[in-house]
């Protein structure tokens, strides 16, 4: 492990991680996740923040955000609710300072656009996030690590459970985004911790840098 | 298996002004000291144009346009599609919403419920199941928030309250506990939060 993982928080790497959804494999997991603590960490104390959940609702997640957030936004950006695509779900996000987004959290979202899709979603991610606001995401470690679209909820602060779901719209992957091409993606968004998780998907925190 | 022969017993359609059955949810939500007031729409009805009134109201049908019921208690029932903005004292959905919900005290979404618009509460419960798009606005937490935790007991939030610097689902950690771990929830568990001034005690769920 290289000392700049180490000062990007990056976990060692741990036992070859084994695929969701494979035969014979899990097709739910529940682990630890590290990055979920840091993240929910930086929400300690406060009651007053707007979360913006881009996956489908779920009683698990909505039982922690209501503890920091009077706000709460889930997009449920790929679910098939008879719109024309997953931006139509942000299309009501508003982009008054105001009611500007403090924390973010895109979970097997990145993974499952085009490489422009990828670019517009975060065009409207910084579009919408507050000064210092925190990006939560998790995306594949690799093509193979799960073959459809994954559903994620919260477990803790610090644990998730993910799940193979149907494909849904907008179900396809798109092309692998490696780390380094994600560092670039996220802009003005950076990351600042990345962890691996169980079933080869990686976690990253990032937080946005716009005002710099 | 048994009694094959007997006839199929049909529960007959949601008639007015009957009170709501015994243990049912809006029966657990609101007890009264004397009968409440129901209308029904029934599964044939379609409206639309503006719904107003003066007694709950639960609809089978179809509605678009808006229902507004500012004393009382609404429920969409598991056959009912509203397309309109709702404005009632308590709102339960278990049917089809797409349109704003405002309720004075209370949002329900049951599991089987489908809403596609935003919520404006004091106290949401969000059921494992329901499927949701949209905004909870949960209201000014400056005005003395707190979070009911499930045993019912009411902890103050908010950045004065908070203690040091752990909090959990409930508000506040007790000593010892991990954010994970108070963090934790109970299979069916379903999301609830409140602003304690403004629930009468008797809405308490």
């Amino acid at each position: 492990m290289s000392w700049l993982s180490l000062l990007r928080g990056e976990a060692p790497p741990g036992p070859a991680p084994s695929p969701i959804g494979e035969a014979g494999g899990p097709r739910e997991v529940e682990g630890a996740a590290p990055g979920a603590g840091l993240f929910f960490s930086s929400c300690l104390g406060r009651s007053d923040l707007a979360v913006l959940d881009l996956g489908p609702s779920s009683a698990m997640s909505f039982g922690i955000y209501r503890t920091m957030a009077r706000r709460i936004r889930f997009a449920d950006l790929f679910s098939d609710w008879g719109e024309e695509g997953w931006a139509e779900a942000l299309r009501t996000v508003p982009r008054d300072p105001s009611r500007a987004v403090d924390r973010i959290l895109a979970w097997d979202t990145l993974d499952r656009l085009s490489p422009e899709g990828r670019h517009r979603l975060i065009r409207i991610l910084s579009q919408v996030a507050a000064p210092d606001a925190r990006l939560h995401m998790v995306i594949r470690g690799s093509r193979e690590a799960a073959p459809g679209a994954l559903r994620f909820q919260l477990a803790g602060t610090d644990r998730m459970v993910y799940e193979l779901g149907d494909k849904g719209a907008g179900g396809g992957l798109g092309p692998p985004l490696l780390p380094a091409e994600l560092h670039t993606l996220l802009l003005p968004f950076q990351v600042e911790n990345a962890f691996t998780l169980r079933g080869d998907l990686r976690e990253y925190v990032a937080v946005w840098r716009g005002g710099d | 298996m048994w009694k094959k022969d007997e006839p199929e017993k049909v529960s007959p359609e949601p008639r007015p002004a009957s009170p709501p059955p015994p243990g049912s949810r809006m029966d657990e939500s609101r007890k009264p000291a004397s009968p409440v007031e129901q209308a029904a729409i029934g599964r044939s009805i379609r409206i639309q144009g503006d719904v107003t009134g003066d007694e709950d109201l639960l609809i089978q049908g179809t509605i678009d346009g808006s229902v507004t019921l500012e004393a009382h208690a609404l429920t969409v029932g598991p056959d009912g599609d509203v397309r309109a903005d709702i404005r009632a004292r308590v709102v339960t959905v278990q049917g089809r919403v797409k349109g704003n919900l405002n309720a004075e005290e209370q949002v329900i979404l049951q599991a089987s419920s489908r809403v596609q618009g935003d919520i404006s509460a004091p106290r949401v419960v969000l059921e494992d199941g329901a499927r949701f798009r949209g905004e909870i606005d949960m209201g000014d937490p400056d005005e003395g928030l707190s979070v009911r935790s499930e045993d019912g007991a009411d902890e103050k939030g908010g950045p004065e309250s908070s203690g040091p610097s752990k909090t959990s689902r409930a508000g506040v950690l007790a000593e010892g506990e991990t954010a994970s771990t108070a963090t934790k929830r109970a299979p069916g568990d379903s999301g609830t939060a409140s602003v304690k001034d403004r629930i009468p005690a008797k809405t308490g769920s």
